[in-house]
């Protein structure tokens, strides 16, 4: 048993006959008289104990869908048409056929209850030499089963019809090409011919089993009850005398000859099933036997059949079993409003899509859900890691910014030299120079003229190096001499006015220094660097 | 024994139907809101990652700086031991004042107060050709240790023709000092 097994929908098997319903739902069954009007169709009554049956045998809860209810119709009324349609009609398999009805049959498709079948894939009839292919069609006239389809949907099913006498072949007859079904009824029997797997002919005899016993109580004055016993004993090989038992099967093999001519009038096949659950039913497939050789006739009687489980109720539940669909035709009743009132049939929902589908939304709307539950974890794991890195991080911006706080603040005396020396006039000499970090600078020192003095501070203010240059003092050495004393105070610019200059000797260019004199020169020339360079000593000029 | 009729039954089986609606709606809003900030609990922690991660990811340029200056300086702050740090720089000073052709003079170091970033200064006096004093400068930034020239004084030496006479203040900063910083998430 499944989880699903809840939500699956009833499936009941029923077989009509004339009077009678047989219902079975796969565990248990009941077999329902039913009475009709003068119209044919089932009483107030019938139509009760219907509803009833279909209750108990299929009770449907309130969550499941509509059921499925599988009829086998009785084959009164049922016609077989041979119908050729070409081979490539496969999509528009339907519309051609009901073209093809419409034509054959005196009634239109609309009035009809219809369906096909085609010959299995192994037959070699399946596709003739000219291309088209052959279908047979059965149908018969609506109003015979719309009564019935309508009292199954009130009840909660959606019907679905097929012909008894295709059923009740076992799969022992299906398989011979061409052979023929009677089912001897009580007041009637059933006739089905098959040609090369087909149905070819179906046909009511108006011969039952009642009769064998109305003869012996006509031909041996018996009453209907011992009537009954006797058919009962005739089935037992020692039950009688011969002499009594001889005059016993002359009145029955008399009773049957009739059906022996309807069967050899409708049909000369090598086989004949003999489908019965009665005493008289045996009998018959007795005389038949002996009737209609070289006919080989095999039998398939059940004399205590369980309630409701007929041999077509049984070829339904055969044909339907597993999931499975091969039920050998199935009669198409398209519902209209004054068949079915204003109820339609619902299709079966698929159960098993419709679990997938609340599976995956139920996911869909759980995911985020487990995803924390799941994810929180770990993530707070990676979390503690990018913590541990992140104060880590605190070290990395301590050492950064005492490394840049020292790489700001070393004071730039090698270019503010630089810049001095190169403006320092010639002959000048430099007693002292003082420099310290906060950019103040003091040198003095003498030099040649006075002019030199100009000079030398115009040098150093368009060196661009100082923001400011004061020459504090400036002052003959000895009274009418050009050389004169000068002090001189000066303060550098700021880091990022500093930035911008371009200090340091260039470097001659190479197209100028074609000779090894003037290559040893600028190698000379050039040999100071940003970090180290060169000096001009003040003292040395002088 | 008592036979429950069907009326009964019926009563009982939507009495049942309800409770359980009910227990499922008590519990179900419960399990729901608990599910909830289950949920926003991990949406604030992935935010805060992501955050984190964001801020790390912008550490990769400023370890590249720093690995640029300990190359250019050569200098490793974590490896200088800050109680015998003026020892070691005085003993750098002088091992590349004599490498570099100066005659060293006096030398005078005092300790700065704590409370500054200064650990101590040292005052250096030498004497030298002006290269000579000029290699020296420029490699007092390489010397290895956190020095800082303070202030630089050149005066004429008459001893020697072209000889000068210099006078270096320097100061010795305190690795110590500068604070880690604290990370926000932390």
């Amino acid at each position: 048993m499944s989880f699903l097994d809840p939500l699956k929908t009833p499936t009941l098997l029923t077989e009509l006959r004339a009077g009678s319903l047989h219902l079975f739902n796969g565990n248990s069954g009941e077999d329902l008289v039913i009475t009709t009007d003068a119209e044919g169709r089932p009483d107030a009554a019938s139509q009760a104990r219907v509803r009833e049956a279909l209750l108990r045998l299929a009770p449907r809860k309130p969550w499941q869908s509509r059921g499925t209810l599988w009829c086998a119709l009785p084959a009164r009324g049922v016609s077989f048409r041979t119908v050729k349609i070409p081979d490539s009609a496969r999509d528009g398999l339907r519309l051609l056929l009901t073209l093809q009805i419409e034509a054959q049959f005196p009634v239109p498709p609309e009035s009809l209850v219809w369906g096909w079948c085609e010959p299995s894939k192994s037959s070699a009839s399946l596709t003739r030499a000219d291309g088209l292919r052959e279908i047979q069609v059965a149908a018969l006239k609506k109003e015979l089963v719309e009564d019935y389809a309508a009292l199954f949907s009130s009840c909660g099913f959606n019907p679905v019809f097929t012909i008894a006498a295709l059923l009740r072949s076992g799969p022992n007859v299906r398989a011979v090409n061409s052979s023929a079904v009677l089912e001897v009824g009580a007041r009637g029997s059933e006739f089905l011919a098959r040609q090369e797997s087909m149905p070819s002919l179906v046909r009511i005899l108006p011969w039952g089993g009642e009769q064998i016993s109305a003869a012996l109580v006509r031909d041996f004055d018996m009453t209907p009850t011992e009537a009954e016993h006797t058919c009962v004993r005739l089935i037992q090989a020692d039950s009688f005398t011969t002499e009594r038992r001889t005059a016993l099967m002359a009145s029955v093999v008399a009773t049957v000859a009739p059906l022996v001519q309807s069967i050899q009038r409708l049909w000369s096949g090598p086989e004949l099933l003999v489908v019965g659950d009665t005493p008289a039913a045996l009998l018959a497939a007795r005389v038949l036997e002996e009737s209609l050789r070289p006919t080989v006739i095999m039998q398939r009687i059940e004399l205590d059949r369980a309630p409701g489980q007929t041999f077509a109720v049984r070829g339904i539940w055969e044909a339907t079993k597993d999931s499975s669909d091969e039920v050998p035709l199935r009669l198409e009743l398209t519902p209209t409003a004054s068949s079915f009132g204003s109820r339609r049939t619902l299709p079966e929902v698929s159960w098993k899509w419709v679990t997938s589908v609340a599976g995956l939304l139920a996911a869909l709307l759980l995911f985020p859900y487990a995803e924390a539950l799941v994810g929180r974890p770990l993530l707070a794991r990676r979390l503690a890691n990018l913590q541990k890195d992140y104060d880590r991080l605190g070290e990395i911006d301590r050492r950064l910014e005492f490394l840049q706080y020292i790489a700001d603040n070393q004071p730039p005396y090698l270019d503010a030299s630089f810049v001095i020396a190169n403006a320092a006039p010639p002959g000048a000499r430099i007693e002292s120079l003082s420099l310290n970090r906060r950019g103040e600078i003091s040198l003095s020192g003498f030099a040649q003229m006075p002019q030199q003095i100009v000079d030398f501070r115009t040098k150093l203010v368009e060196s661009g190096f100082f923001s400011q240059v004061v020459v504090e003092e400036q002052s003959p050495v000895q009274p009418n001499q050009p050389r004169s004393l000068m002090r001189i105070t000066a303060q550098w610019k700021g880091h990022a006015e500093r930035q911008a200059l371009m200090l340091g000797p260039t470097l001659p260019e190479k197209a100028n220094t074609n000779s090894v004199a003037s290559d040893k020169e600028a190698a000379t020339n050039s040999s100071p660097t940003e970090s180290e360079p060169s000096f001009s000593n003040p003292a040395a000029k002088n | 024994m008592t036979t429950v009729t069907e009326r009964e039954q019926r009563t009982l089986r939507i009495a049942g139907i309800g409770i359980l609606l009910y227990l499922t709606l008590f519990f179900g809003a419960k399990l729901i809101k608990g599910a909830s900030s289950l949920r926003a609990a991990y949406d604030q922690q992935v935010r805060a990652a992501q955050t984190l991660r964001s801020e790390v990811q912008t550490y990769e340029v400023r370890a590249l700086r720093l690995q640029r200056l300990m190359e250019r300086l050569q200098l490793e702050p974590g490896k200088v031991a800050t109680n015998s740090i003026i020892a070691q720089t005085s003993a750098a000073l002088q091992q590349a004042a004599v490498a570099g052709g100066l005659q060293i003079g006096s030398i005078r170091e005092s300790v700065a107060r704590s409370s500054e970033r200064e650990l101590g200064t040292i005052q250096l006096d030498a004497t030298g050709l002006p290269v000579s004093i000029m290699n020296f400068l420029a490699r007092l930034e390489h010397l290895g240790f956190p020095v800082i020239v303070d202030a630089v004084q050149l005066s004429s030496e008459p001893r020697g023709p072209g000889m000068l006479k210099a006078h270096f203040s320097l100061i010795i900063l305190d690795f110590e000092q500068w604070k880690p910083r604290k990370a926000p998430h932390a």
